[in-house]
């Protein structure tokens, strides 16, 4: 029936081979990641293809590194690069969600036939519903304050996840960087990319600074390193150096005294043209092109300060955080077309940067972190964790309700979904009964990761929501049992930790709705062996 | 470590659920394989390696630069090279002991991780057993009278290597050379401002500091020898211009109507060169450096009027003149006015060895220095440089830091010391993992006991004693190379700026967190490289394709997959790291 090449494979057998085998792959994913989850999350070492080194415990940059290539675990895949884009953080939520529903589903359908399984997917259904429109929602923390405050409830949690240990050093500086940033009039959007970090090796992560304004990583080209308070800036995207022509020219001669002339119009060209600049009250010139020695020459007689800046984004945003903007021909730029910036040369930890600070209030747009740390890899770490923190400001600011992290509110969920599975008559019942059970695995992950006995610690939490304390979590400090999520601080946002699990029991049921894979001949690929 | 298996039902075939543990111990053997082979270069009485790359051979005592040229490929142990490289840039010395220190605590905690106690755990501890240690340091820095800190910190810095009999000669010039820039207020950036000049051939004790700038002969023309090699409070001027016979600009063209025009461009074009030529005289200059080549007939020129030319000036040296003779850079003859000639005290043409060097002193800002090494080989020389280079990055970090401890590893023990003590009134698991910490300090004072032939179980024995008895007082009993036993190594005058310790420690302690935070290795193949299929079809066969099962056949067959991974992804967890 098919063309030659093509393998497809089919629940002929009635024994849901198919569904067992995805299912079974899916799992193997997210169970490699779970040692990732939480705070006490462990990481993974991965040399990409490119034979560069990362250490990270972050769900979505493993995923992005590792290639999964199995058909079912790809769809977990996209669905955690979906949380990822949307929300930034959350993304081992999902996958380790997606693979425990997977996992019981498995272990459902064994028990019950496999003919069941509509009935299972009726429950699932039934069970999420009831989730994510009704539970999660009946377990938002209405005591939240103003919104600084409830930016460190969920800010340490996540940075927390990320880079355990530091995460009061991180959340004061992305506090800080977030507040430069934040548009004063509207207080619900900020935009992740005006802030930037800088890595820089040496040191420990305590020597991290935020800077208001922009920090470039290399040194300024001229003998004066250091401007005066708030000096006016001129950018040009172009090189400060004599235009050549497109089109190839040549320089006619026809006399003695033009060859003569010659050099000298060039150089009396780019003295007015630096004169000019320098007259217009600049104080710095940054270039995205090349300087040249004329130009370097005429700038430092005007003793004026010069940088190039080789990147266009850099220099985009260098315009951002100063208001300035940027030019494209040579030659004194009107008033409108400054920007103003304290700009020193520093050496931090024996590298150069050149500081363009800001504090002139509101007109930078842009923040930069300056990280420390001693080897790369935990810098990389450190990057990956601010990224995530300013995410989650980013999302607390677009909705701002919050449930109890630590795995309290997952519990809470589970502990009542239970008691609708109780009511509910018909087969459906087993299937939600499931999906409650699957909830628990981020106590589980949790308590794992810490080092604890996860059984023990999963009964002392749930005996606590049966009575009523609903923001029992695991405690992965002090000692295997749980605690009370509300005096710890911990909690989570709520947006994020719906869009996960949504996006989990999507990816879920999507692998379960399979029946048959047919795979394609691969265009051009080499025969596999044994064909 | 029972909770590494998060649950999954579908246990497979021989799943192993410790899989974290064999691949951490392996992480932590590759470190200290590669702490092991600078191990021995520790100390006043370490070896030296010597590394043949190619061609090069690199004879060094430096772990900074021995890491570099090891190449280390295990990608757990290179997170030890990092750190080593990150040591090098902000302290610029003690290289070694971080590499040491972090492998030591790792095999500290060992057997600690076989024994069970979850990595997490550890990592919590370490973090905050490596502030103290970092506080403690702190607390015990002494601040002394900086000229006697100083040297002392030259000496002891120099002491590890190659040069350590001639520190006399060196401790002094260094620091005179450092403490030069600092009161001009630019220590920041010392390696721009000093300069290392090496001069194969005569004897170390011929090296020598000059308080200015010093470079070697540029290429020079037929006329060099006609100029005056001496000039007591020269002009300096300083171009960055090309002063040769040539054509102006490769897009001119000249087109003449009749012969007589011809010799007028001929003409021309000599007269722009002696214009610029003529610039330089009439300015009062009676040195001109160039960047660009400064041609035969140039020198020619200056010659007969008395001046002294070098063309070909590296970027460097030109700046360091800049700089101390206050001069500015021009890159025009026209408009040169008095303002931008530099000047200095004395220039001289001097010769060194079999070289020939240009000499600026008394220069009126004291902003540069240049150090000059003789030695007997090429190799002794780079070594050489490698250990200057080190000494004025501690003597950098002496000033900056402002204080002090004592070295031969009587800081280790004072800290390890307070560290034991803190660990026996720790409840629990944190009390083992804190006194691994700090049996791992005693590295250091150990590794300079074995490198210098010393019974270290002895010493060591001895040292432990000794600080436990001094209890929370301040200590400085540390190996005393020289007589066999313990000493007071702060009276020896065995200093280090504490900041270097600081940093060791900390540098030490979170690449220790970040080895024990690995549970997983997974290697992607190289994307250019076909033949690493094999071996991840190899790696897929144990890690997981019993998994897949049918399941994976089937993604086989949509052509070279293998797997979940990409093709020839090696996979390791809970096996060799390779």
């Amino acid at each position: 029936m098919l063309k030659d090449g093509h393998e497809h494979f089919s629940d002929e057998d009635g024994g849901g081979a198919v569904v067992a085998r995805s299912i079974t792959a899916a799992c193997e994913l997210s169970r490699m990641l779970s040692s990732s989850m939480g705070p006490q999350g462990r990481n993974k070492l991965i040399v990409n293809h490119l034979e560069k080194l990362m250490v990270t415990s972050d769900c979505a940059s493993i995923l992005k590194e590792i290639e999964v290539e199995h058909p079912a675990a790809k769809l977990l895949e996209l669905a955690v690069q979906q949380q990822e884009t949307e929300c930034g953080d959350g993304t081992n939520l999902a996958l380790m969600f997606a693979g425990e529903l997977l996992t019981s589903t498995l272990d459902l359908m064994k028990t019950m036939g496999w003919r069941h399984k509509t009935d299972i997917m009726e429950g699932f259904h039934l069970a999420s519903t009831k989730l994510l429109n009704e539970l999660l929602v009946s377990n938002i923390d209405n005591t939240d304050g103003a919104l600084q405050e409830l930016k460190e409830k969920v800010l340490k949690p996540v940075l927390g996840s990320k880079h355990y240990g530091s995460e009061d050093i991180l959340s004061d500086l992305v506090i800080e960087a977030c507040q430069i940033v934040l548009n004063k009039k509207d207080m619900s959007v900020l935009n992740p990319s005006s802030i930037r970090t800088v890595k820089i090796m040496g040191g420990n992560v305590g020597q991290s600074a935020c800077v208001q304004g922009f920090v470039a990583q290399r040194g300024v080209e001229t003998t004066i390193k250091a401007s005066e308070k708030n000096a006016k800036i001129a950018v040009y995207a172009s090189g400060v150096e004599a235009s050549g022509t497109e089109a190839k020219g040549t320089v006619l001669m026809k006399t003695a005294d033009d060859l003569k002339n010659y050099n000298r119009t060039e150089e009396t060209k780019m003295e007015e043209i630096i004169q000019g600049i320098a007259e217009s009250g600049i104080k710095v010139i940054v270039t995205g092109g090349n300087i040249s020695d004329m130009a370097l020459h005429f700038i430092e007689k005007y003793k004026l300060i010069a940088l190039k800046l080789s990147s266009k984004w850099e220099l985009r945003r260098l315009c951002q955080a100063t208001g300035a903007t940027a030019l494209v021909r040579l030659g004194a730029p009107t008033p409108e077309e400054m920007g103003s910036a304290t700009t020193t040369q520093k050496i931090v930890g024996g590298r150069t940067v050149t500081v363009f600070e800001n504090d002139v209030d509101g007109t930078s747009k842009i923040a930069t972190l300056v990280l420390r740390a001693s080897t790369s890899s935990v810098l990389n770490d450190l990057e990956r964790a601010v990224e995530d923190g300013v995410h989650a400001v980013q999302m607390a600011c677009k909705d701002g309700r919050i449930v109890y992290g630590g795995g309290a509110c997952e519990m809470e969920c589970a502990v009542r979904l239970d008691r609708l599975a109780d009511q509910h008559p018909g087969l459906e019942q087993y299937a939600i009964r499931a999906f409650a059970k699957s909830l628990e695995c981020v106590s589980r992950t949790l308590a794992e990761n810490a080092g604890w006995d996860a059984v023990q610690v999963l009964a002392d939490m749930r005996a606590s929501h049966v009575n009523g304390q609903i923001d029992a979590g695991v405690d992965i400090e002090n000692d295997p049992g749980s605690k009370g999520m509300k005096d710890a601080n911990v909690y989570d946002l709520m947006y994020v930790k719906r869009s996960a699990l949504k996006l989990a029991i999507e990816a879920a049921t999507t692998v379960l709705k399979v029946d048959q894979i047919i795979m394609s001949k691969r265009a051009g690929g080499p025969k596999m062996p044994g064909q | 470590m029972n909770g590494m298996q998060p649950g999954i039902i579908i246990l497979r075939e021989g799943t192993d659920t410790s899989q974290g543990i064999p691949q951490l111990v392996s992480n932590i053997n590759a470190c200290q394989a590669v702490a092991d082979s600078v191990r021995t270069t520790l100390g006043p009485r370490g070896m030296d390696k010597l590394v043949a790359k190619g061609s090069r051979a690199t004879i060094s005592n430096d772990g900074a630069t021995i890491m570099k040229l090891l190449e280390v490929a295990h990608p757990a142990a290179k997170t030890l090279v990092d750190i080593s490289m990150s040591q090098d840039t902000a302290v610029g010395d003690g290289t070694t002991s971080v590499v040491l220190l972090a492998a030591e605590i790792l095999a500290k905690l060992k057997p600690l991780v076989e024994e069970g106690i979850s990595p997490t755990r550890m990592i919590q501890t370490i973090r905050k057993t490596g502030k103290y240690a970092v506080d403690r340091v702190a607390e015990l820095a002494v601040t002394v009278e900086q000229e006697e800190m100083l040297l002392k910190c030259a000496g002891t810095a120099l002491n590890s290597k190659l040069i350590s009999s001639h520190r006399d000669l060196f401790a002094p010039m260094v620091v005179s050379a450092v403490t030069k820039l600092h009161q001009a207020g630019n220590v920041d950036e010392i390696m721009d401002w000093i300069s290392i000049k090496q001069i194969p051939g005569g004897d170390v004790r011929q090296s020598f500091l000059v308080e200015g700038v010093a470079f070697r002969k540029t290429f020079s023309y037929a006329g060099f020898e006609q100029m005056t090699k001496r000039f007591e409070n020269p002009k300096i001027l300083l171009l960055n211009v090309e002063l040769e016979l040539k054509s102006e600009k490769e897009n001119a063209e000249v087109r003449i109507s009749t012969p007589a025009e011809y010799q007028s461009i001929v003409e021309a074009e000599w007269q722009v060169i002696y214009d610029k030529l003529d610039a330089c005289i009439n300015c009062g200059a009676n040195i001109v450096l160039s960047k660009l080549p400064i041609g035969d007939l140039a020198t020619q020129y200056f010659a007969d009027r008395g001046l002294f030319c070098a063309g070909r000036v590296n970027d460097g040296d030109m700046k360091r003149v800049a700089v101390s003779t206050k001069g500015a850079v021009q890159t025009t003859t026209s408009g040169l006015t008095e303002s931008i000639l530099g000047t200095c005290g004395l220039f001289e043409e001097s010769q060194v060895g079999d070289e020939r060097f240009n000499l600026f002193t008394q220069c009126p800002s004291a902003l540069t220095c240049t150090i000059v090494l003789r030695g007997g080989t090429e190799q002794f020389i780079a070594e050489s440089e490698r250990s200057v280079h080190d000494a004025l990055m501690v003597v950098k970090r002496t000033i900056q830091s402002g204080s002090v401890v004592a070295g031969g590893g009587a800081v280790e023990m004072c800290v390890s010391n307070s560290l034991r003590r803190r660990a026996l009134e720790i409840e629990g698991k944190e009390q083992l993992i804190v006194s691994a910490y700090s049996k791992a300090l005693e590295v250091i004072p150990r590794q300079l006991c074995e490198n210098a032939g010393l019974d270290a179980t002895d010493v060591l024995a001895a040292l432990r004693r000794k600080h436990r008895l001094e209890g929370d007082n301040v200590c400085w009993y540390g190996v005393n190379i020289e007589e066999d036993g313990i000493t007071d190594t702060f009276d020896l005058g065995v200093w280090e700026p504490s900041d270097n310790k600081m940093n060791s420690l900390q540098a030490a302690t979170e690449a220790a967190c970040v080895i024990l935070s690995i549970d997983e290795t997974v290697i992607s193949p190289r994307s250019q490289d076909p033949g690493a299929q094999a071996s991840g079809q190899m790696g897929g066969g144990g890690g997981m394709s019993g998994a897949m099962g049918n399941a994976m056949d089937i993604a086989n067959s949509g052509g070279a997959r293998t797997g979940q991974m990409g093709q020839g992804v090696s996979y390791m967890k809970g096996r060799g790291g390779g």
